[in-house]
This record gives C-alpha cells, structure tokens and sequence, in this order.
C-alpha cells in the first residue's frame, strides 16, 4: 500500500501509577494509512483501550512518539490538541455518550460547533444528510433517551462524521447492541470507509467482526501480537484467529468431526 | 450565541426541577434585598425630609457674637433687644444674598430678621417669634404658601401670617388684628392676611411671619438682618457645600443642618449599614446556593463535558459552560426576584398603613441585577474549575 500515513507510533509506552508502576503498553510500533478499516482486537486488559485513546489523543503515552498527519502530537498545547482531534479525529464509544438534553440533530452538530464556536446553519445539511445516511431521518429530533440503543449508536456515528475527519476510531462501538443491530452498524462502517474513505480503527473482541476488517491489529498483554492484512479468504481467516475454544468448530468446518 | 451557552442554556432547562429550586432561592433572596433597601431609603428619606425639608440647611449668620446663645434665649422672649446683641446681625447682608444667588449652588437664599415678641391679648400675652422675610424667598424653605390653611402669602406692611395654633388659641382669623409687645416695650398692631399650618405645634403657635422691611423697622431699626438661611438641592451635601463657602467668606458663622442633627444622622447611618450587612448576607446566601447546586451539576454532568472534550472542546469551553449557568442563574433570578420585591413592596404600600410610601428606584434595581449576575458569575468558578479539570478518559474509561 501507497497511501499517506495518518498515524506514526514509535515505541509507545504507557505506566498507570506512580507509587505501584504498571506498564500496561510495552513499546508499541504501528503506521496507519489513509482510508484503512482495522480491527484492534485482543483479550480484555490486553491494552486495546489504552492504545485506542492514545492514538486517538485523548490519552497521552509516558514515553514513545505518535506522529499524527505528520504532526509530532507531543509538541502540541493543550488547545491545539483539541482543535486538532475536533477536526481529524471521530469518537464512538460503547456507551454512544449522547448529550441526553439534545436532539439527535443536535448530538450529531455538536462538534461542528465546537469547530466554528457557535451553531452554524450550513452544518445543518449535512447532519440531516448523514443521518439519512445512518437511517435516522425518522428520530431527527428525538432526545438520546427516546431512541434505542442502535438509533443512539447511528447518532454516535453521523457525529463522529460530521468535521468530515481523516480517522474515527471506535471503542467496542456494538458492545451493547444485539446481533443484527451489530451487522448493521458494521455494514455501515464498512459503506462510509468506502464513500468517505474515511479511516477506522475498531477495538472490539468480537472475532467475527473482525474478520471482516481490511486489517486486523491483534494485541496481547501490552504488545502487538500480531498486525496484518485480511486476505480474500475469509475461511482461512476464520481459522486464523479463531481462539483455542473454537477449535472444535474448526475441525467441524474442515470435516474431521461430527458435532 | 456561542455553544457553550447554548449548552449552558439547555443544561439549565432540562435539569428542570433543579433550576426551579435555585431560581426561587435567588427570586426570594434579591425581592428580600430590594424591599429591604427601598424600605430602608424610603425611611431615611422620610425621616431627613420630615426634619429639613422645610427648614433651613445652611445658615449664615455673623461671627462677631455668640449668636446660639442669642437664639436660644430669644427663643424663650426674654431678652431685651440690647446693642449688644445687634452685634450678631449681618449688616452687609444685600451682597452676601447676591454673593449665595450668584453661587449657583443655593436653590433658596432667604435673609430674615427675626426677634422675640409677646402676643397679647387682655390680661395674658404669649412668647411668640417675629420673622420678616421675603414671602417668596422663605416660602422656597418652609413651603408656606402649600400649607396656608387660609388667606395668602401676599404680605405687605403690618400684615402678618400666623399659625394655625394661635389661630385657635385667639380665635383669630384672616382680617383680625392682633398686637404685639415688642422687646423694646413698644407695641404694634398688625393684620393677618394668612393662617399657615408648617405641621409643627411649636412653630404653628409661635412664628408670626411679616415682609422683611417691616421686620426690619420693628426690629433691628438699622439695614441689617439676624441670619440668612438657604436651602440646596442634595441636602447631604450641605456639609461640603457649607465648607466651600467657609472657605471663602470671612467673618461669617456657616453651620449646616448635619452638624445640628448629628444624633440623627448617625441613627441613619447605622441603619443603613445593618442593611447592607444584612443585603450582603443574603447574598452570600444565594451565591453558595449557586455554587453547590452548580458543583452538583458538573458531576452529574461529567459524562456529557467529558465526551464534548472529546469531541474537541477546550478546556475553558467547559468551565465557561458552569460560568454561563451561574450568570445565568444569576441574571434571570434576580429580574425574577425585582418582580416579586416590587410587588411585594406595592402590597406593602397598599395594606400596611405606614405613613410613607416605600419607593423603588430604577437604579436600584439595576444595581442590584449587576451585582447578583456578576457575582453568580464568580460563585461558578469553584464548579467551573471542576469541569474544566474534569479528564475525559477517566470518564469514559469509566462508563
């Protein structure tokens, strides 16, 4: 791949503690490309999160260099960091984190205002338009607690849209929802990375999910594990990173067994 | 309109019942401090109005005898009008009442010659007190012309204006004569041409006011008056405006109604600060109000300021957010505590039946919004603080 990198780590590090150290990130390299759809998975306190809000600069690593559109994030104060993530960077979060005093219209124009400082009307076209997008043009002026947990996660992505950002990262985005809701939301992940080439990150421990990334970061107690690309075959995918509980499935797939 | 007040704005509005609460506690705290404090000025303005409004709030008088002493025996009509006492008098007194007029700083300048006198009638005479003065001029002062329960101020030669005391006490009446012994043991007759009422038993049973030339004659018998009294437009000024003149003219005995009244004065005073302690406790009182239900907010907020931070808000939107609901509070809470502090005070005037009316000035309550929005405003700071701090990782990491 030749794309433009949006994001450079050298060695990532992250210590929680001052008293008690715990290094929970032990030296982290990655790149990301423009327009990629990664999965980050792993199993739960492996770093996922941790990794995720760091690169998304919510979080700031105690050693190591994050590189973000060229841009040495270390060297940026406070407000330029939020400007920057208010324009480059989109946020979903298991819990959608809506404001519940706003509109759907409105939870998906706030970081349009916090970009121009005031509400703008010309934004107003666009959320409408991204929402029928997300298939929300029927709870446009719903508040976040007269919709459902897959019509407040749709608001939670028209938003993380709205700036038009190069990267929106993702935090276990259908933790909460059922499975046909999370087939929906992945498909539409999936058409907007392709409309928009906007690029995703995906924390999620969902294997099948993953399996249907271009990329799949996998990370173990601290480290990458393993980085790579997702072939055309998805059934040796399958296989691939399928955990050791699966394997019993496996061998029903490949023939070896009766279930 | 920013976001953040935007966000500040619908904060308030859907934490409803919160918002209520608070803005009730404001509304009662600032109709408390408005009603108290017109009470208080309206009381103070009455009470300074009732002792010199109708009297005078700079006397000028000479310095070349004690005249108290004169005033306070003559006051008792026992003296004798002896060439001593003439040395009080204010011989060149023509230039000094065009000198005051000239001043601009006067809004009445009034000489008058005034001396003891009996009232007699058959076997019993009354103390009374003559005062020539020019009608127009001492009308400026003691209001006499309102207050003439009969005849006019229009007085010429040996006409004369009597209170309504003597009125009664002499079953006299406008056209009547009455006649006067004069300290000098000389009598005269003169003619009331009005009957006034100044709302003060003593002065209604004992002032005869006559023109100044007359009083002149029967008086002091030479071009010179006892005193030259004036009035001024802001009569706490009279200290100061007193001082200036002092400073200016020589030989002139200045005294001033806050020097007289200096008793009541610091009565005023006290009472004016014990409302103001009590208006800064109120206060104080809505400001921690404020700011606790302000500080209750940002945690129950912490989610939604952590994920707008997320979203790229800067710190200092989110602490301007709590700013903006404390003024805001602040501003629609005190315009809401003027409408109840003003109808509380048109009850008041209407039922309680006291003998002045409570009156609300406009920039009072101007002030008083200014202050409680400016330092509702401040009362955010310590929440706006917490906000501001608040990290959105540890709320998100959290749930």
């Amino acid at each position: 791949m030749d794309r433009p990198l949006l994001i450079e780590v050298n060695d990532i590090r992250k210590t929680y503690g001052t008293i008690v150290k715990n290094e929970v990130l032990h030296g982290i390299n990655l790149e990301f490309e423009e327009g990629e759809f990664a999965s980050l998975i792993g199993p739960s306190g492996c770093g996922k999160t941790t990794l995720l809000n760091i690169l998304g600069i919510l979080d700031t690593p105690t050693s190591g260099e994050l590189l973000f559109m060229g841009r040495n994030v270390d060297e940026m104060t406070p407000n330029e960091l939020s400007s920057f993530r208010n324009r480059n960077v989109g946020f979903i979060f298991q819990f959608h984190y809506l404001l519940p005093e706003f509109t759907a219209l409105e939870n998906v124009l706030l970081p349009s205002w916090i970009k121009a400082g005031r509400p703008t009307d010309e934004k107003r076209d666009r959320a409408l338009e991204l929402m029928r997008l997300v298939g929300l043009e029927k709870v446009i002026n719903n508040k976040a607690p007269e919709m459902s947990g897959g019509q407040q996660q749709r608001v939670a992505i028209a938003r993380s849209l709205i700036n038009n950002p190069s990267l929106i990262f993702a935090d276990e985005p259908t933790g909460n929802l059922d499975s046909e809701n999370t087939d929906q939301i992945y498909g539409l992940l999936r058409d907007i990375n392709k409309e928009f080439n906007t690029g995703f990150l995906i924390v999620t421990h969902d294997r099948h999910i993953a399996a249907k990334s271009k990329r799949i970061i996998e990370m173990d107690d601290g480290n990458v594990k393993r980085d790579f690309l997702v072939s055309e075959d998805s059934e040796s995918l399958w296989a691939d990173i399928s955990p050791k509980y699966c394997h019993e499935c496996k061998k029903y797939m490949e023939g070896q067994t009766n279930l | 309109m920013r976001f953040e007040w935007k966000i500040a704005l619908r904060f308030l509005r859907e934490s409803r019942v919160q918002t209520i609460f608070i803005l009730a506690g404001i509304a009662i705290g600032v109709s408390v401090q408005i009603f108290l404090s017109s009470l208080i000025i309206s009381l103070q303005d009455n009470l300074v109005e009732s002792t010199v409004g109708s009297s005078s709030h700079i006397t000028f008088s000479s310095k070349q005898n004690d005249f108290e002493d004169i005033i306070e025996q003559s006051n008792d009509g026992f003296i004798e009008n002896s060439p001593e006492s003439k040395k009080g008098e204010l011989g060149d007194w023509r230039n000094l009442t065009i000198l005051l007029r000239e001043s601009g700083m006067l809004k009445a300048v009034s000489p008058i010659v005034e001396s003891s006198a009996f009232l007699a009638s058959g076997q019993s005479n009354t103390p009374v007190i003559i005062k020539g003065v020019d009608p127009n001029e001492a009308d400026k002062i003691y209001n006499i012309s309102s207050r003439l329960e009969s005849g006019s101020l229009d007085i010429n030669g040996n006409e004369v204006l009597i209170g309504v005391e003597l009125q009664k006490t002499y079953k006299l009446d406008v056209g009547s004569f009455i006649k006067l012994v004069l300290p000098t043991g000389k009598s005269e007759s003169l003619l009331v041409k009005g009957v006034f009422d100044l709302e003060n038993k003593l002065v209604n049973n004992s002032w005869l006011i006559i023109d100044i030339d007359r009083g002149q004659k029967l008086i002091s018998k030479t071009d010179s008056v006892t005193r030259i009294e004036s009035q001024i437009e802001d009569v706490f000024a009279a200290d100061s405006v007193g001082a200036y003149f002092e400073d200016r003219l020589q030989d002139i005995e200045i005294t001033n109604w806050k020097d007289e009244n200096a008793s009541l004065l610091s009565a005023l005073n006290s009472q004016g600060s014990s409302s103001l302690t009590i208006q800064v406790f109120v206060l104080l009182a809505i400001l921690l109000g404020i700011s606790s239900v302000l500080g209750i907010s940002v945690v129950q907020k912490s989610r939604e300021i952590g994920i707008l931070k997320a979203m790229g808000a800067r710190d200092i939107s989110a602490s301007r957010i709590f700013l903006m609901q404390g003024a805001a509070l602040g501003f629609i809470g005190s315009i809401l505590g003027c409408a109840l502090g003003v109808a509380l005070t048109m009850t008041f005037n209407k039922f309680a039946g006291a003998s002045f009316s409570i009156i609300i000035r406009l920039v009072n309550l101007v002030s008083i919004i200014a202050i409680t929005t400016g330092a509702s405003f401040l009362s955010a700071l310590v929440p706006s603080l917490k906000s501001k701090k608040l990290n959105p990782i540890e709320v998100i990491r959290n749930g």
